[in-house]
């Protein structure tokens, strides 16, 4: 079965391109898997260990752009440790072996090593793209050859990494005859930086639509960057201090004026919110808006700003914007789709930041919300009732309560039913983060309604195994499940191991799930790797006890068998 | 391979005959055609263009297009070479019909509703 000859398949291949498609068509039929194989250019990975780069180089032989992912996501909160593994030099030195044509790499939650870097970006002469996403194992070091070596180099981005500033001259090691550069994101950095090196490199880069500074770029600098760079489209500012009479702010103001294609601002790290009303003319274009590292930023004169940026889409913002605050957004950002409330001090669970109203407000103004991620004091089953009613578009739903198990408020229930009117509502809900006390009956609902749910998150949550079975049983399309300090043990682990061969990975921690039930999930699945880490008291933990609760359980399926890379604290049953 | 356009008041019907010698009749092009010729004012008419005018379908035409058509104009367009343009449209066309798609529906939507003559012809 053909249909159509493969030089027009080739040619509807082309315009195919997401990894979600490009896997349907791989599937319809052996035809056009194999000519899709032969030219899928971008390959993604979820899980680094669930192939090897050889098989992946097997398979797509005309590989040019890698997405790798590592650490599970617990990982954000400090649950697994830092040398888990989740290594990509393995990958980069087999795919310079193999002479591949790579041009964009991205990594996220992987351990990087300066030497990666190094043998990056000399092995791959039309490398134009690094993204690092929550990575770490490297320091400047490593930028200075990615600078230095990269001569097609576009797009160096730095998202949330742990690097080792050495402080040293990396911004000097992009060559001056350097003018590709179209996205640079250094914010993360905590060290200092040439300043005339980057004013040099921005006037040479006339392709600049991102530019992310950081701590240490002052205002000084960043308007005389702006006065070079009016065509950027992406802003985030470093040190945002001076005074308002000053000059520097009179030329900063002019500068902002000429940047009519500034969408996405972002940073304010250090800032004197007195000098915020020059970006005023910028904020009616803004399409995202990022304040959750600028805490400085509050009050009336967050309000202010928020009162300009009508065409809003994405807000990631602190709660201490308060429910006053979000209801100014509910009323300004009608094109809201995404928002993210972080909080601003874990430690201090009293002060009143945003509530259950907050997000109400938001739900009744902002009809497009699909996305959220809300940490919040509490929450009541009657503000998600009417959530839920309001946006029943939501594909991203992540609720975290600060106060674990916390129930209703006004009522002293679980928040079972509210939870369930999302899930029944929101027919296209892919992601759902559950918290405060809830009881099996929320994974019933979540169980019947959510059918395209992908990824779960779970703390402190269920009474009992029907919960995760439920679950289980329920979502087909599940892929990530993760669950830490829950009452699931080894009834919910067992009953359908085949289960886990259609996901990528199980995380369970502080569950009531024994090493002898891992070790039966691991004999009767070869296919999977089940991971215990094990990192605390390794004298107290006794292989052969089966009885034992397991403090850390990780499983994903694999095609290539355990590991070689874990180290002592993790063992592959 | 030769391309005879008969103009009527309402309908022109573009007959593509590939150099095997198969005719391909394309109603659905005859009415974009007479679409695009009535809006195209001052446009004057060639035999040539021919190519050109396909080449110029607006994307609503190109939406609108049915698969059992798109099917013909991309075999034919194959087999007279040189159509690079219009293999990028309508190539472009059946990836808008399968993006998004899982491939048990990718599966039924081309055997049903790209080819329904192949069963016809079977018959």
């Amino acid at each position: 079965m053909s249909y159509f000859p493969d030089e027009v398949i080739e040619h509807v291949f082309d315009y195919v391109t997401t990894h979600k498609d490009r896997n349907a068509l791989s599937l319809v039929c052996r035809w056009w898997y194999r000519i899709e194989r032969l030219s899928r250019q971008r390959v993604f990975i979820g899980n680094c260990y669930a192939i090897s780069p050889e098989r992946t180089l097997a398979r797509f032989p005309a590989l040019r752009s890698l997405t790798l992912k590592g650490k599970p996501h617990f990982a954000d909160f400090n649950l697994v440790p830092q040398d888990w593994g989740g290594f990509v030099f393995p990958w980069i030195e087999n795919f310079a072996r193999s002479r591949v044509a790579l041009e964009e790499l991205r990594l996220k939650r992987m351990i990087v090593s300066d030497e990666s870097l190094e043998l990056l970006s000399r092995s791959f002469p039309n490398f134009k793209s690094l993204v690092l996403v929550s990575c770490e194992g490297f320091t400047t070091d490593g930028l200075a050859a990615i600078a230095a070596n990269c001569r097609q180099l576009r797009e160096l981005d730095l998202q949330e990494n742990e690097i080792d500033d050495h402080r040293g001259q990396w911004l000097s090691c992009f060559p001056d005859n350097c003018t590709s550069l179209v996205s640079l994101n250094f914010a993360c950095l905590k060290g200092e930086i040439n300043l005339a090196t980057l004013e040099r490199l921005v006037a040479r880069s006339p392709n600049l639509k991102v530019l992310r500074l950081n701590r240490a770029v002052p205002l000084d600098t960043l308007q005389k960057i702006l006065m070079k760079a009016p065509q950027l489209v992406d802003l985030g500012t470093g040190s945002y201090l001076t005074d308002p009479h000053s000059e520097t702010y009179s030329k900063l103001k002019i500068a902002l004026l000429k940047c009519q294609s500034i969408r996405s601002l972002s940073g304010f790290l250090d800032v004197l919110p007195r000098c915020l009303p020059a970006f005023y003319p910028v904020c009616s274009n803004l399409t995202s808006l990022n304040l959750s590292y600028a805490p400085g930023i509050h009050g009336s004169e967050l309000i202010k700003l928020i009162r300009h940026c009508v065409k809003l889409q994405r807000l990631w913002i602190l709660d201490c914007i308060g429910d006053n605050g979000l209801a100014v957004v509910a009323s300004f950002c009608k094109e809201l789709q995404e928002l993210r409330v972080f909080p601003s001090d874990l430690n201090d669970i009293g002060h009143a930041a945003v509530t259950e109203e907050g997000l109400v407000a938001i739900s009744a103004g902002c009809p497009k919300l699909h996305s959220l991620l809300y940490f919040c004091q509490q929450m009541t089953n009657a503000a998600l009732i009417t959530v839920a009613k309001n946006c029943p578009n939501f594909i991203r739903f992540r609720l975290c309560i600060l106060d674990p198990k916390k129930l209703d408020p006004v009522t002293a229930k679980p928040l079972d039913e509210g939870f369930g009117a999302i899930v029944q509502a929101c027919k296209s809900l892919r992601r759902l983060s559950l918290s405060g006390g809830l009881t099996d009956q929320v994974f019933l609902y979540i169980g019947m309604y959510a059918e395209q749910l992908e990824m779960l998150s779970v703390a402190f949550a269920g009474e009992s195994d029907k919960g995760m079975l439920y679950v289980l049983n329920g979502c087909k399309k599940l892929r990530k499940l993760e669950i830490m300090d829950s009452a699931f043990g080894d009834v919910a682990l067992l009953t359908d191991v085949g289960k886990y061969e259609t996901m990528r990975s199980l995380w369970m921690s502080s569950c009531e799930v024994t090493l002898g039930a891992c070790k039966m999930v691991a004999r009767k699945m070869p296919s999977l790797n089940v991971e215990i880490i094990n990192e605390h008291d390794q004298t107290e933990f006794c292989p052969d006890d089966d009885e034992q609760k397991v403090e850390k359980m990780y499983l994903y399926r694999t095609m290539v068998g355990p590991r070689n890379d874990a180290p002592e604290f993790v063992w592959t049953l | 391979m030769s391309s005879s356009p008969s103009t009527s008041s309402s309908t022109r019907v573009l007959t593509l005959r590939a150099s095997t010698g198969e005719r391909f009749t394309i109603e659905a092009a005859a009415a974009a055609a007479a679409r695009f010729s009535s809006l195209e004012n001052g446009k004057k008419h060639d035999d040539e263009d021919d190519e050109e005018e396909l080449r110029k379908w607006d994307a609503g035409f190109i939406r609108d297009l049915a698969p059992v058509v798109i099917h013909k104009l991309i075999t034919a367009s194959d087999y007279l070479g040189g159509r690079d343009e219009l293999v990028y449209l309508l190539a472009g066309k059946v990836a808008d019909m399968i993006k998004g798609k899982t491939s048990e529906q990718i599966m039924f939507r081309i055997a049903n509703d790209f080819t329904p003559e192949e069963e016809e012809i079977r018959r």
